[in-house]
């Protein structure tokens, strides 16, 4: 069985003259769950809609399962659950019904499967509700069980929780682990809420502006996610050259704005800014924030232009 | 495929949109009978010409493109949302290629036009026949044999309503693209057909141009279909129209994305 079950390589979009995603590779192993993070345009939409064969790719290639080709893909497609940005149904068709048209479209036998999803979603109650009177998060919960119906072996969900609330947010994050872990589900969704993600997936993948960043596991990003210290000065090259001499072993980055970052610094922080006053430098701004997987992000973002 | 058809055939089966157009339609056609015999009913004899079943199913002899409409009608009630509800993202991410969507919709389309036919001509024929004198050249006979006759061209428009109603978000922009289809563009050829011999050729396998030689009135029955070459084109023209529109379809679903 191969250890991964989406693959991409090289992979494309461009609608006209904009490039949605840009030769993207991404790798996503069986069994995991894979966080897709960017901001809004960074191109995790289109990704999941290519997985999901709403778009069609410009350049590259694309593997679900180890299949590729138009053909191959659609029948794998049979094996996927997605919900790609607003969950799509039927306004006058009630929860249970719409379930049933999915559940026959598929070949699912026994109509068993369409109660046991609207259990597992959270929507008994509403199950005789139309489809139209469902609030925002009952959409999402709908859409999710529309995505589950199939048993599916991946799920591609983008954006799943919002509209959610904080009860909400918590039974899904639960759904999502037991879903992975009982059946060995692979999970694939994107967020902009990186404390979410931080919680639920095992691995990441970094896009900005339709590039992939970075691709990495959970247990490697949490070691990387450290404390950092800003510091900005009145003259940026003379307080690197600082640091460097008279603390060595700091790790620090100059930012495009001339900020600079010292990551996991080793001293408290009357040492920096000490080591500024003493040398006629003027501190513009001093802060300290705390390893998180937003920081990580938004240092991979920004890239830094040189090392201290 | 066979999946989502059943599929689709259970949403139509809880559609009511289809239930009301199907019962109003029905009901339009018992209230023009029953109009017809309360106005023989309450006049003097002979004095209206008009309560006969010849009269009543003169209205479709003579129109035949009122199956072409109520295709149009049955894949807008079915189809037109399609696009707004996304419901098409969740097929095809289970799987369901652009074809076999396309191809599955024109069958629920057909099959749903065709039991509504059969309930619009059960009341329409029979509620002529047990409240109107049976008199007249036009008869239920004209009416059955017209079905036939239409019914290949009639699926043709219903195809070519699906395909619009994929392309085009609005329903008034798929509306009078298929007008302009289904009856512009014949009788332009008819038109030019005057100047121009080999677009003659082509105007006359046209349906709308086919019916040209229809002459239905209170003395005479005359339709397209009466010879055995006229129901060969009529079918003929039918067959085509479905092969064209159903390759234009597929050329322009095939790649489209969501």
């Amino acid at each position: 069985m191969n250890e991964y079950v989406i693959e991409t390589k090289q992979l494309s979009k461009s609608y006209g003259h904009v490039k949605a995603l840009n030769q993207v590779d991404i790798r996503v192993r069986r069994g995991s769950i894979y966080g897709l993070i960017g901001d809004n345009g960074a191109g995790k939409s289109t990704l999941l809609k290519l997985l999901a064969g709403h778009v069609f790719a410009t350049a590259g290639e694309m593997r679900l399962l180890g299949q590729h080709g138009e053909k191959e893909l659609a029948r794998c497609r049979r094996r996927i659950g997605a919900m790609i940005e607003q969950p799509g149904f039927v306004p006058g068709m009630t929860v249970r019904q719409m379930l049933e048209y999915y559940r026959i479209q598929k070949g699912i036998p026994g109509k068993g499967r369409v109660e046991d999803t609207i259990r597992l979603v959270g929507l008994w109650e509403k199950r005789s509700s139309k489809c139209k009177n469902l609030s925002l998060g009952q959409k999402q919960r709908l859409g999710l069980g529309i995505a589950l119906i199939g048993e599916p072996e991946i799920l591609i969900l983008d954006e799943p929780i919002n509209g959610l609330d904080p009860s909400g947010i918590v039974e899904m994050r639960g759904l999502f682990h037991r879903l992975n872990e009982e059946k060995n589900i692979t999970v694939v969704l994107s967020s902009h809420i990186l404390s979410e993600l931080e919680q639920t997936a095992t691995d990441f993948g970094f896009l900005n502006q339709g590039k992939l960043l970075e691709e990495i596991p959970a247990k490697q990003l949490f070691d990387k996610c450290v404390d950092s210290l800003e510091i900005q000065v009145s003259d940026t090259e003379k307080y690197a050259a600082l640091l460097a001499r008279q603390f060595p072993g700091e790790i620090c980055k100059v930012l495009p704005d001339q900020t600079i970052r010292i990551m996991n610094p080793q001293r408290e922080i009357q040492e920096y800014s000490r080591l500024a006053m003493e040398n006629n430098l003027l501190i513009r701004r001093l802060e300290k924030s705390h390893g998180s997987l937003e920081n990580y992000y938004m240092n991979l973002k920004s890239g830094g232009t040189k090392s201290c | 495929m066979l999946n989502y058809i059943k599929s689709e055939l259970y949403r139509t089966a809880h559609n009511k949109s289809v239930y009301v157009m199907i019962l109003i339609t029905a009901g339009l056609t018992l209230l023009l009978n029953v109009l017809l015999w309360l106005v023989n009913a309450t006049t003097d004899p002979g004095a209206f010409a008009y309560g006969i079943t010849s009269y009543s199913y003169s209205f479709i002899v003579s129109g035949p493109t009122l199956y072409f409409y109520m295709a149009f009608l049955v894949a807008s009630v079915l189809y037109e949302a399609d696009r707004k509800n996304g419901v098409q993202k969740n097929s095809i991410a289970c799987g369901i290629t652009r074809l076999q969507m396309f191809a599955g919709k024109c069958a629920v389309c057909l099959f749903t036009c065709t039991v509504g036919l059969a309930v619009i001509l059960g009341v329409y024929i029979g509620s002529a026949s047990l409240l109107l004198i049976h008199s007249g050249p036009v008869e239920a006979a004209d009416v059955l044999m017209e079905i036939p006759a239409v019914y290949l061209m009639a699926a043709a428009a219903g195809i070519l309503a699906v395909v619009l109603a994929e392309v085009f978000e609005k329903t008034v922009v798929s509306a009078v693209i298929w007008f302009a289809i289904m009856f512009g563009i014949p009788e332009l050829l008819f038109y030019l057909g005057f100047k121009f011999n080999s677009l003659w050729d082509v105007a006359m396998w046209m349906p709308t141009n086919i019916f040209k030689g229809i002459g239905v009135s209170m003395t005479q029955c005359v339709t397209a279909w009466d010879t055995p070459d006229g129901m060969l084109r009529c079918l003929i023209s039918g067959a085509a129209g479905i092969v064209v529109f159903s390759l234009v379809g597929a050329a322009l679903l095939r790649r489209k994305e969501y």
